[in-house]
């Protein structure tokens, strides 16, 4: 009888039956109602409004709501607008209802609507109290529509997550104040000029997380983020943040009394300026060039980043950041030594040219390394004999414990470099070997890798091939 | 349960089994480490000192039958051994929670009555997965939700603020229905026929609400606007009477609780028929004149159907041979009672400031 119903029998059930039994699911406590809501996507939350009077109201008492308005398939026309509009006053209602709203994210993508009803959706959320408000409001249409974010932030006493992604042009009113926001980050936003930027640092005292993805640098030569209570920056910018002749010319300064995390990926760079890195302890540098700058502008600001970043105990970067530093080769020996440093990390990226001197000439100034995980590693010179090392690493016989090498290809360079590891690495204990696909679908390539490789248990060392 | 609760426990009070009583009145004897993971037993073991023996059981909130129980049971005797992997626990969840949904809603039940914080969440999670996916239609059918959103709620007059031509068009289409519903219910009509489907989808349902705004609608309404600014006032007034009548017909009036198939022909394309119910309609329309009603009619047929073309709706078919007199058959899906809930939807929006 009250079997667990499958969508084929449901055609089959007359309504009348429904007369006869008994409502199961509504009078459990609200709470649990509430609870099973929430877990649901907030569409399928709405929609139960439907089912009978009980529910009609009951997704209101929710207090996470993510309304997304899917991208429409066709440009801006107006029904796709009376959507969005028809969206922002439902719920700028349901916050003027509900006192339970704690997170709010609101999407609309590629439709137009207007900056007014953008503010009025703000000004309401910050009025009731929402803790964590995400807003994607983009569309290309509002590149050249100037956008003040409205001062009411400044009333808000609980907003502790502000995720932002606005295609206007924006304006950051003076004395804009974020005294409760912790967590902030900004997608595809475009300045319009740096005193906004300064506005917007500087009015949030006691932030501790700042995401700049793929901001728009376009009317901006210099950012300095000095914000004292901040722990994590990351800063993603890519080539359709800058403006064309302009590559060169943006400069971040980053005053980074507390920071603890820091990531930093652009192509083309940025010039990163660390004032006061010492706290920094693990960082994430992806730094490349991209036409029309020049290899030699790259290489300095990888040099200048890479030389604040000495106290990191945790380094990860990307094989084309070595790259930029080789290019201009003198540099590599000029930079200091990283003295706490435990684990380097680097991620292929690009044309995978990570070079076995450069690889050396690292190493040498990572005196207490202990994880070493490289993508591959080869010789611009085969023939070359310096490829004999002069010296081996202090610390591949000091403190080097693990060393994972994933795209192995049995170049040459790989080959020495693993017996180089295997004859002085003593208290190595695990190296761990990933052959490429290639690889080891080639069994002639790969039996004769393994015979260069020679006998692979040496002392305590785990290796493994896979 | 703290460690501290756990030694303020005197030992004589340690024995191995407790008493518990149901909600039929019936006791029994269950292993008291079991029983403890509860923290309602726990907490009347504690402070009350009851359970100890046949007399003073502990009695169980009225959500927990001894099924109910039997089933708390067997989930407290796998989870109160500590020793179990999180991938054990999961995996027994899983074929635990296996089970038809009437019993999952009052274990549901029960186990929140006696605080067991994580048969809840299980519970709850599963009757998440259920009703995640379906359509409201498929959600009512499984839980036995009664659709009590009677006739008469669903065709109350929109607020029309806007004076929009739609709007004020639905509401005329509301009125109609209304008084065909009270004819129905006087001749004691009937049999409810097909489900109709509701399956759009929010963002279908706010986009339709502001309208469609095809080419053809747009043609359509500024046909209409002559007549209507014609008719404004005439039609504020049967409106108003229309919704006050209304108003009288619902507190007298019996709910119907079924969809009823017939009213679907009120859309036949048949000019004498919607002649026929002009003649007997003295509401609205009066100073009209019936030639041009009837291409008011025309209009608001081939509106609603268009309406339906857009939402995606079945199409009704206008071949139905429902008369005034009865006999509800119809072959299409009823289409208004779809386009009902859809601004149904929409007066949620609006009345929702009345309501609170």
């Amino acid at each position: 009888m009250a079997d667990t119903i499958s969508s084929q029998d449901l055609p089959k059930i007359k309504r009348n039956n429904v007369g006869n039994m008994k409502d199961m699911i509504s009078n459990l406590p609200d709470g649990i109602l509430h609870y099973i809501l929430s877990l649901l996507s907030t569409k399928e939350a709405v929609r139960t409004s439907v089912l009978s009077p009980k529910w009609r109201y009951l997704w209101t008492q929710l207090s996470t709501f993510d309304f997304k308005i899917p991208h429409p398939l066709y440009e801006t026309n107006h029904q796709n607008q009376n959507s969005a509009n028809c969206l922002l006053d439902l719920v700028g209602r349901l916050l003027c209802k509900s006192n339970h709203v704690e997170r709010l994210c609101v999407e609309i993508l590629k439709i137009t609507i207007d900056a007014d009803k953008v503010s009025s959706l703000i000004s309401s959320a910050v009025k009731h109290n929402v803790h964590d408000l995400q807003l994607s409001i983009d569309d290309r249409k509002y590149l050249d529509t100037k956008y003040v974010l409205p001062n009411c932030f400044s009333a808000s006493k609980s907003l502790n997550k502000l995720v932002l992604q606005l295609g206007f042009l924006l304006y950051i009113p003076d004395g804009i104040r974020f005294s409760s926001l912790k967590i902030l980050n900004l997608s595809y936003v475009r300045f319009a000029n740096e005193k906004s930027v300064q506005q917007l640092f500087s009015g949030c005292p006691v932030l501790e997380e700042l995401t700049l993805y793929k901001c728009i640098w376009e009317y901006i030569n210099h950012i300095t983020i000095s914000i004292s209570s901040l722990r994590t920056l990351t800063i993603h910018s890519d080539s359709s943040c800058l403006d064309y002749d302009h590559y060169d010319s943006c400069t971040v300064t980053i005053h980074a009394m507390n920071i603890v995390s820091l990531t930093c990926t652009s192509t083309p760079t940025l010039k990163f300026d660390l004032v006061n890195p010492t706290s920094i302890i693990d960082a994430n540098i992806g730094i490349e060039f991209d036409y029309p700058q020049s290899e030699v502008y790259a290489a300095n600001c990888v040099f200048g980043l890479l030389s604040g970043l000495s106290g990191v105990k945790s380094l990860t970067l990307t094989s084309d950041t070595f790259q930029c530093l080789y290019l201009s080769a003198d540099t590599l020996n000029l930079l200091p030594l990283f003295h706490n440093l435990t684990n380097l990390h680097i991620i292929p990226s690009g044309d995978m040219e990570f070079t076995f001197e450069v690889l050396l000439d690292i190493l040498h100034k990572t005196p207490k390394l202990e994880v070493l995980d490289i993508p591959m590693v080869f010789c611009a010179h085969l023939e070359d004999e310096d490829l004999t090392i002069n010296s081996v690493p202090c610390c591949f016989e000091t403190s080097l414990r693990s060393f994972c090498i994933s795209n192995f290809y049995g170049y040459e360079a790989e080959v020495r470099l693993v017996k180089l590891l295997l004859e002085n690495a003593t208290i190595l204990e695990e190296m761990k070997i990933s052959f490429l696909e290639c690889l080891s679908s080639n069994l002639e390539h790969l039996t004769n890798v393994m015979n260069q490789l020679g006998p692979s248990d040496q002392g305590n060392c785990v290796t493994m091939f896979q | 349960m703290s460690e501290i609760d756990m030694s303020v426990i005197k030992p004589e009070m340690m024995k191995p089994y407790i008493w518990l009583q149901t909600s039929d009145g019936s006791i029994q004897q269950v292993e008291q480490e079991i029983a403890m993971f509860c923290p309602f037993i726990c907490q009347e073991i504690i402070q009350k000192g009851t359970g100890s023996s046949k007399n003073c059981a502990i009695c169980l909130p009225e959500k927990v039958s001894p099924a109910m129980l039997s089933l708390v049971l067997d989930y407290c005797r796998f989870h109160q051994v500590p020793g179990r992997s999180n991938k054990e626990r999961k995996s027994h969840d899983e074929k635990f929670i296996r089970m038809d949904t009437k019993r999952l809603c009052d274990l549901t039940s029960a186990a929140d009555s006696l605080q067991l914080r994580p048969l809840v969440d299980l519970t709850s999670r599963t009757l998440a997965r259920i009703i995640e996916g379906k359509s409201p239609e498929e959600i009512r059918e499984i839980f036995h939700l009664p659709d009590d959103l009677t006739e008469e709620e669903k065709l109350e007059p929109l607020k029309n603020t806007t004076d929009d031509p739609r709007i004020r068009l639905l509401n005329r289409l509301y009125a109609k229905k209304r008084k065909e519903l009270k004819e129905r219910g006087r001749l004691k009509n009937v049999e409810l026929e097909e489900e109709h489907v509701d399956e759009r989808s929010v963002d279908d349902l706010l986009s339709f609400i502001n309208g469609n705004d095809g080419d053809s609608k747009g043609s359509k309404t500024s046909k209409n606007k002559k007549k209507n600014r014609r008719k404004k006032e005439q039609k504020k007034n049967s409106t108003l009477t229309e919704a006050s009548e209304v108003k009288k017909e619902l507190s007298g009036h019996s709910a119907v609780s079924d969809k009823i198939a017939g009213t679907s022909n009120m859309y036949t394309e048949d000019d004498t028929f919607s002649h026929k119910e002009f003649d007997d309609d003295e509401d609205v329309d009066d100073e009209i004149d019936p030639a041009l009603q009837a291409k008011i009619d025309r209009h608001i047929c081939s509106e609603s159907r268009l309406l339906q073309r857009i939402v995606g709706l079945p199409q009704f078919t206008a071949a139905t041979t429902a008369t005034a007199e009865g006999g509800s058959q119809a072959d299409g899906v009823a289409p208004n009672p779809t386009t009902a809930i859809l601004f149904r939807y929409s007066a949620l929006l609006t009345t929702y400031d009345d309501d609170n």
